[in-house]
């Protein structure tokens, strides 16, 4: 066992691939966090508009579809849709990194979406028709007002996203990119051991997602620090 | 509002421009392989880069016809949709078949050892002719094969006659570890040669023998069907390092040697 994890870990200087995949890893998950991010709130704002024009109308229209394909098709086939059709041309000036990250940033960008609408539409409406009354715009009612209540409440689904999101790079190794996950079919080419880089694979994202479970509390902690309890 | 999403509409149209415009200079060309496939392509002990006879191919056709080259190590199915472009090449080991051959352009052949075999447990007694695997040891039994592979098209080819039951895995070893884990022995493994070699190697309870009926297999360079041009350059290329030098040895060859199945 202790030797299995020798050869698989240390061995080599095994732990670089590893570092390297967890670079490359991390590289994909906050490319794709912060444009998922742009993506759902851009989304969210479309969806929750008055819909007072044409114009507004027609992007809503547009949001709807967004969100109904992406969460409508697994995020294996969009990457290689992404890879071999839509964006096919990005990879003869990058390599797939970008690419896995657009591709999960799009797809994430539909499930913040759906979370932050869930939380904008959380906030009681009276909220919005107090601002209204008291002469401030639309817009500026929706930021000042609305918005900071409906994070908070989002805060712990936008993390449980963050950390699906994170998981599902996994399947970046399928277009080339070096990975976390596709390490293992390096490590086991060159040392014929299975299990042993699976289980060193699967405590390198479970040490990940702890963290970001830090993260969560803290930001829970102090956006609950003026809460009457 | 409608100036912010115009703003941010305008800038990732920016960016998107950006990108088409950014490919000047020398001309990429994308090698699309599978690592995991020695001495073709495989990584060393402690890197990720892949190497081997492909790869060395690879770097040749880019050095002759001066590309900048970038190497995708994916996944041997979709190395099909990746060359759907003009400046890509599959060169994973991919061996001649007919059926192939009516979907992507194969260049000349640059190996033409390569066969499918049967890898199986010593202790499972098959009947041997000659070395000769007999078709009728498979009668019953359940083969397992790497998905994508020609191990797989043998086996579509020949399950009804050999009688067998077949399951497919997306890595040979988990496949090999399916026969060696089979408690009543009747598990066994199609692979390429050159794998099965080293597999055997590496597992000393286990032994491969070619396959009564199972030709010999050739391995080309492909590329998109209709690409000739980019199939000429290669053709050149495999030309010169098919050439026989004072030693009777191509630079190929030399290759297998400094790639010989080591460990």
């Amino acid at each position: 066992m202790i030797h299995d994890f020798y050869v698989c870990f240390i061995e080599a200087g095994r732990y670089n691939m590893y570092l390297q995949g967890l670079l490359n890893t991390a590289i994909i998950a906050i490319g794709a966090c912060v444009i998922g991010l742009l993506i759902g709130i851009l989304v969210t704002c479309v969806r929750i508009m008055p819909k007072n024009n044409i114009f507004v109308k027609g992007l809503d229209w547009v949001a709807r579809i967004y969100v109904t394909i992406i969460r409508g098709t697994p995020v294996v086939l969009q990457l290689f849709i992404c890879y071999f059709v839509i964006l096919s041309s990005i990879k003869f000036v990058a390599d797939g990194i970008l690419v896995a990250a657009i591709t999960f940033g799009i797809n994430s960008g539909a499930y913040m979406a759906e979370i932050l609408r869930g939380g904008i539409l959380s906030v009681d409406g009276g909220q919005m028709e107090a601002g209204r009354s008291l002469g401030l715009s639309w817009f500026a009612t929706f930021i000042r007002i609305v918005l900071p209540q409906a994070l908070k409440s989002a805060i712990p689904t936008m993390f449980n996203e963050f950390i699906t999101l994170v998981k599902e790079t996994s399947v970046a190794g399928y277009v080339g990119v070096v990975e976390l996950t596709k390490i293992q079919s390096y490590v086991t080419t060159q040392t014929m051991q299975i299990y042993m880089p699976l289980f060193i694979i699967a405590a390198i994202y479970l040490i990940i997602v702890l963290c970001l479970q830090w993260v969560q509390r803290i930001i829970e902690r102090r956006l609950g620090a003026s809460d009457k309890r | 509002m409608k100036k912010f999403l115009t703003m941010v509409i305008a800038s990732m149209m920016l960016l998107v421009g950006a990108f088409s415009f950014t490919a000047c200079g020398k001309e990429e060309l994308i090698v699309y392989t599978e690592s995991g496939f020695p001495p073709f392509e495989y990584t060393v002990a402690g890197s990720t880069e892949v190497v081997g006879v492909d790869m060395e191919i690879a770097k040749y056709i880019a050095n002759k016809y001066n590309y900048n080259l970038r190497i995708v190590d994916g996944k041997f199915d979709t190395i099909v949709a990746g060359i759907a472009e003009d400046n890509a090449l599959g060169i994973a080991g991919i061996s001649w078949k007919a059926s192939r051959a009516e979907d992507v352009e194969y260049s000349k052949f640059y190996w033409g050892g390569a066969f499918q075999t049967v890898v199986y447990l010593k202790a499972s007694n098959p009947v041997l002719d000659d070395g000769e695997f007999l078709a009728s040891n498979f009668n019953g039994k359940k083969v397992v094969f790497q998905t994508g592979t020609t191990s797989q098209l043998t086996v579509d080819e020949n399950k009804t006659a050999w009688g067998v039951t077949s399951a497919d895995f997306t890595q040979v070893l988990q496949a090999l570890n399916e026969v060696k884990s089979d408690a009543t022995k009747s598990t066994f493994l199609i692979v390429d040669s050159q794998v099965a070699a080293q597999l055997v190697a590496a597992n000393s309870d286990c032994a491969y023998a070619t396959i009564e009926g199972v030709e010999a297999e050739s391995y080309g360079v492909v590329a998109k069907k209709g690409n000739l041009d980019l199939i000429a350059k290669v053709n050149a290329a495999l030309d010169e390092l098919l050439e026989e030098d004072e030693t009777g040895k191509n630079q190929i060859e030399k290759w297998y040697e400094l790639h010989a199945i080591a460990e």
